[in-house]
């Protein structure tokens, strides 16, 4: 062959290394049956509670359920959530070492030290045996032909689990066993497993029996590991062999490929071949014809201790591991390129002798810009090797088998030739220099160039250069395509496309309705003559005779920033983009084009899928390739990623849908975490506001890709498509019947036809209920008779009202007229008298002094005056601590400057009553005159203002340690006017007026105030 | 050494009086006056009064924000407010966010320079309905009290006295200390309720 003939001749001639690629990428992949899976590991620092997962069991519903010391715990996917003593009653011991799911969805589960629990619908009963202890602990657990469940206990207890009995027989009990392995067949039959015995069990005829019916005994040396195989019989390690029992007799597969490391666990793959866990050497993973692939730390696993296995209905196998936490090996779409990971891939072009030329977009003096792989074998170029430039831009092996690189850059760009072993740089001066971004040969085997500086033939020696001087709409060439009658599509950034026939070219730019960019990306002529052009920033177009149709986001695309197309022999069409490589069909982009669809199903591809990273690159032609293979091969900024389109296998298994917990106003509804059944009815109460439907889906291999929609029947029509979130908010339902709605759709766009429900009562608000309605309808009509009667008199009662209102409304005006009147006008006249006499004795400096200090004086007066009036109108003031501040404040200042002491007793709150100003104004006036007629008639030294509460009302008491009240029969006369002052007011208020001795002498004054609504409490 | 003062007051008579009368008086020097707060709070961290007198209610931010923001800037700068009317809630929540004491505007020229004096030499004045508001403002809960934001007992019994009408000598003698004590008992209590309202402030902002 002429490529293996001049990589000899390299490695002769040059002494250039040439390395093999690993065939396997170094971390967390691997490839088993041709196919590539991928590791992800959850450890403690992702919520597993303990690094050590004992036993893992997917519960019919989809959750997986995990045993570890540290509680049992579930996991959706994304969140774990761990149950234990502390947090689910019933359950004794969170150290969990054994679960098994029997036929009706019941969970039973095994601990280290507290016996056995069954979980049925959330509730947790711990069994009365097996007896709690160690040496009991559960070791295995199966259910028979006739439904009953088998437990085994470390120590050879056997436990038969009746629907209404429970008897126990006995299995070596005594002689120790490292093995306690018991199965069940799809068939029902039990097997029961020893270190050196394995015994079918026969159907047990009398319950009452306690000797173990045993149907066949077979006498084994040494067994490990027993597990049923869900095609019929049962797979059997022991004696170092790999061992089937089929009712066709015993298979051996031979002898253990882990050597001489202890097997742990074991479960199939979804065609029915073994998976064995091992103590020390990972796991191994048995393919058709029985060859093992080794899965260990080499292959991303990250413990080597396995102690559990699981292949979950999805096909992604979990694997517990001792101390290494949980990991899930998952099957991969695309496997990347080894060496060509982490560098940025342009262009990509086979080999007719089945290598393939890969072009790198490289920096730096010394980098390699092209390699070409084969088989394994990669051999690359550089700078040593004629590759002037390592930014390569192009690489296409023409039909004759001849390569031609086309680069970039400051120095070396250009075309270069491919001859006898290194590249040659094309010396025509109009190629030199000029960056090159497409190298196209169309179908007479003429080689077009797309350059940054115009569209060039290259005919060698020939070279013809187009320009926009030629009637190019742009000189940037980014795209070709020939249409089968010879005309030549052109696509350039910023000049939109160009069709290029008999030497003529018509220019086609950006119009609404018509091509949707002039920067172009890429393009693709099809087999039906459809001209497909991928746009930077402005998404996809499909051009047929004339006719235009577009594709962006909104049509459901991943990005608008188109790199390459290609299409696949699947009639697919594979779009890279900066937000992924998207997969579409055609028919589905014609349906639209026609008119028959709105949006498209695009199956974007990204890192989750093996993927080097989602972004692919752009502004090269040719990007992509297929090989005779099949296989298609796609440039990302982060290496080379193939795929193998006939192995595409979509996700088939609907997402279960749960709803997990559900809020009504914060509060949470499902109080038992543990109950994964939908909830019956919601039903909420009146006055609740806030709902929220907290949901999850189980699709274990990519739950982060999963998308939701719900509607809530009743309140909407239309489905919410609200991409991964997981929680629906809804607030002030109106009362009535509703049935909440959710459903996903996996990786793959299969949506649950399903879904789940969630039934929901809003209950009306007392005064809309039926009863009441029919008790409410009844009474109106009994009380419309009487309200006729009433209204007549109600009017008159009304108009009274009103004018006892508005009367109270001008006293009111009338008061602070008069107040701002009497108080402030007089001393504003004395102040301008004042002022006028300080003008006139302007001789008599004395004069001016005590006329100065008086009017300031009364300024100061005034502004009290002033206070004590806006604090009257001030509605602000209308509390009851408002109130009693300022009498207590007045009481302080006025009693200071008479010489009198004042002391407080005040509650410690004040409770926010509303006091109207009326109330609020006689009060202060009252009380006011009780601290006056102190100071003047009681010759007391000491004052005490005390606030008393009661519930509806409170009481001012104004207390002196004066001389008391003189004898009842003659008071002053100025005394007595004050008293029936304080007594009107109070009248007028609706309080009452106390006026006596006080309790340890001197005069009391009580003024009691009702106190009405309270504005809060 | 004059006390220096500063006045930001927006009325501009009353402004150019009070900067008159302090200037005048012996031992006081008016070393600027703004008519608002922004004003201020730009000016004042370059003034470094050792007293500001602030009106409550400015145009703009109002007295009790700008003396919050002053604080910050200028801790050991002595804030009074200024106003009009005993205005129990505003007073406070001035006081709370770091006033020393408040004055009203129809206080005499003497009085106001005794308050200016009293406040630099360490006093603050507290009155029976302040006092009440404080002991309320302690009972409120707030998170994780430290023991720096809670009243000892002494200032406790102190704030009780004051808030049953007792004059600070009265409680000197009270319960036997002096005069210069009983300040500044009440200084702290200013003291602790500021870091106190700010705990309120800071925990009802987080919503707990």
């Amino acid at each position: 062959m002429r490529i293996a003939g001049w990589i000899k001749a390299v490695v002769a001639g040059l002494g250039l290394v040439i390395c093999q690629a690993q065939a396997q990428a170094a971390a967390r992949s691997f490839v088993h049956g041709g196919v590539p899976y991928w590791v992800d590991v959850w450890e403690t620092d992702d919520g597993l509670p303990q690094g050590a997962v004992l036993t893992i069991v997917q519960s019919r519903d989809g959750y997986l359920w995990l045993g570890t010391l540290s509680g049992l715990v579930r996991f959706d996917g994304l969140q774990f959530e761990v149950f234990d003593e502390s947090n689910t009653p019933g359950l004794n011991s969170g150290w969990v070492v054994c679960l098994f799911e029997d036929g009706e969805g019941h969970l039973w589960l095994g601990t280290e030290t507290a016996g056995v629990a069954v979980i049925a619908d959330g509730q947790v009963h711990a069994l009365p045996v097996p007896l709690p202890g160690a040496e009991r602990r559960l070791a295995a657990a199966c259910q028979d032909a006739t439904g009953t469940v088998w437990l085994y206990t470390a120590n050879g207890e056997l436990w038969r689990c009746g629907r209404d009995r429970t008897n126990s027989f006995l299995v070596e009990r005594g002689l120790p066993s490292l093995c306690r392995s018991m199965i069940a067949e799809s068939n029902g039959r039990v097997w029961v497993g020893t270190d050196w015995s394995l015994s079918a069990l026969a159907p047990v005829p009398d319950a009452g029996s306690l000797d173990l019916p045993v149907q066949t005994n077979l006498s084994v040396r040494q067994l490990d590991l027993l597990l049923a195989s869900r095609q019929g019989g049962f797979w059997c390690l022991a004696e170092g062999h790999i061992l089937k029992w089929t009712t066709n007799g015993l298979v051996d597969f031979g002898t253990y490929p882990w050597g001489p490391v202890r097997p742990s666990a074991a479960c199939e793959d979804g065609e029915g071949n073994l998976i064995v866990g091992t103590l020390g050497a990972g796991l191994f993973w048995f393919d058709v014809t029985g060859q093992p692939t080794q899965v260990s730390t080499n292959q991303g696993l990250s413990y080597n201790y396995i102690l559990s296995l699981l292949m979950d209905r999805e096909g992604n196998l979990w694997v517990g591991t001792d101390g290494g936490g949980l990991n899930r090996i998952k099957r991969q779409a695309f496997q990347t390129l080894e060496p060509t990971a982490g560098r940025v891939v342009q262009s990509v072009s086979p080999h007719p002798a089945g290598g393939l030329w890969i072009g790198f977009n490289a920096i730096g003096p010394e980098a390699v810009g092209l390699m070409y792989w084969s088989n394994g074998w990669i051999q690359p170029f550089g700078p040593r090797d004629g590759l002037l430039s390592p930014s390569v831009r192009a690489v296409h092996v023409d039909s004759a088998g001849q390569l031609w690189v086309g680069a970039w850059g400051r120095r070396g760009a250009g075309l270069f030739h491919f001859q006898a072993g290194r590249l040659r740089w094309v010396a025509d001066p109009e190629l030199r220099n000029r960056e090159i971004s497409v190298i196209y040969q169309d179908r007479r085997g003429e080689l077009w160039l797309g350059t940054v500086s115009g569209l060039v033939r290259w005919r060698e020696p020939h070279c013809q250069v187009f320009t926009t001087r030629d009637g190019l709409s742009a000189d940037d060439v980014r795209a070709l395509a020939e249409d089968s009658q010879g005309g030549l599509w052109i696509g350039t950034r910023g000049g939109g496309l160009n069709y290029l026939r008999d030497g003529v070219f018509t220019v086609v730019r950006k119009q609404p309705d018509g091509l949707p960019s002039d920067e172009i990306a890429s393009l693709w002529m099809d087999a039906e003559g459809v001209l497909w052009i991928g746009t930077f920033g402005s998404g996809l177009a499909r051009w047929q005779a004339g006719r235009w149709t577009r594709y962006t986001t909104r049509e459901g695309l991943a990005d608008n920033n188109i790199g390459y197309l290609l299409e696949d022999d699947q009639g697919n069409l594979w779009i890279g983009s900066s937000a992924g490589l998207m997969r579409v069909a055609k028919a589905d982009l014609n349906a639209l084009a026609q008119g028959q669809k709105r949006t498209l199903a695009v199956r974007t591809y990204d890192k989750a899928d093996g993927l080097p990273t989602r972004e692919c690159t752009r502004g090269s032609q040719p990007g992509p390739c297929r090989t005779s293979d099949g296989r298609l091969w796609f440039p990302t900024t982060k290496g080379l990623a193939s795929v193998n389109p006939t192995q595409l296998q979509p996700n088939t298994n609907p997402p279960p849908v749960l709803i997990r917990a559900v809020l009504v106003d914060g509060h949470l509804q499902n109080t038992n975490p543990l109950q994964t059944r939908p909830l019956g009815t919601l039903i909420i109460p009146p006055g609740k506001e806030r709902l929220e439907v907290h949901y999850v889906s189980l699709n274990l291999g990519a739950p982060d890709r999963a998308r939701f929609k719900y509607r809530l029947e009743g309140h909407e029509t239309a489905w919410t498509e609200v991409g991964n979130l997981r929680v629906a908010r809804y607030s002030k339902l109106p009362p009535g019947q509703y049935r909440f709605q959710v459903t996903a759709c996996n990786e793959d766009g299969l949506w649950n036809p399903t879904g789940t429900t969630l039934a929901i009562t809003v209950q009306p608000p007392v005064w809309r209920r039926w009863w009441f309605l029919t008790a409410a309808t009844a009474a109106v009509l009994g009380v419309v008779v009487a309200l006729v009667h009433y209204l007549s008199t109600q009017k008159l009662h009304r108009q009274l009202e009103a004018l006892r209102q508005k009367e109270a409304l001008e006293r009111d005006r009338a008061r602070i007229a008069r107040d701002i009147h009497d108080q402030l006008g007089a001393s504003l006249t004395q102040m301008s008298l004042l002022g006028e006499l300080i003008e006139a004795d302007r001789h008599a400096p004395d004069e001016v002094a005590a006329h100065a200090r008086q009017l300031s004086q009364t300024a100061r007066d005034t502004t009290r005056v002033l206070d004590e009036i806006v604090w009257t109108v001030n509605p602000a003031n209308d509390t009851l601590e408002g109130l009693v501040n300022y009498i207590c404040k007045y009481a302080q200042d006025y009693l200071a400057v008479a010489g009198l002491r004042c002391r407080l007793e005040l509650p410690a709150q004040v409770p926010a009553a509303d006091i109207p100003p009326d109330v609020r104004h006689n009060v202060f006036l009252a009380a006011k005159e009780a601290i006056t007629n102190v100071v003047r008639h009681a010759a007391a030294s000491a004052v005490w203002v005390r606030l008393e509460l009661e519930p509806a009302a409170f009481t001012l008491e104004i207390r002196d340690n004066g001389r008391g009240l003189p004898s009842a029969t003659a008071p002053a006369s100025g005394t007595r006017n004050g008293l029936r002052n304080m007594q009107r007011r109070m009248e007028d208020v609706g309080g009452q007026f106390w006026i006596g001795p006080g309790p340890t002498g001197g005069t009391a004054v009580r003024l009691t105030v009702p106190l009405r609504q309270a504005r809060r409490c | 050494m004059p006390i220096t003062v500063s006045i930001v007051e927006d009325n501009d008579q009353l402004r150019a009086t009070l900067a008159q009368v302090i200037q005048r008086a012996k031992g006081f020097q008016c070393v600027s006056h703004y008519p608002n707060a922004e004003a201020a709070l730009e000016g004042l961290s370059k003034d470094r009064p050792q007293v500001v007198l602030m009106d409550i209610n400015l145009p703009g931010m109002n007295g009790v924000e700008c003396v919050r923001l002053l604080k910050q800037k200028l801790p050991d700068t002595q804030v009074i407010m200024l106003t009009v009317y005993e205005d129990t809630e505003n007073i406070f929540n001035a006081l709370a966010a770091g006033a020393t004491g408040y004055l009203l505007k129809r206080t005499s020229s003497a009085e106001l320079l005794a308050a200016i004096k009293e406040v630099v030499e360490g006093g603050s004045p507290m009155t029976a309905h302040i006092a009440r508001k404080v002991v309320q403002s302690f009972q409120k809960p707030v998170p994780a009290p430290s023991p720096t934001e809670e009243l000892t007992p002494r200032e406790k019994e102190v704030l009780d006295y004051l808030a049953q009408g007792f004059l600070y000598k009265e409680i000197a003698d009270k319960i036997g200390i002096s005069y210069e004590t009983v300040r500044t008992h009440i200084r702290r209590i200013y003291e602790k309720l500021q870091v106190r309202t700010r705990t309120q402030a800071v925990a009802k902002a987080l919503g707990r």
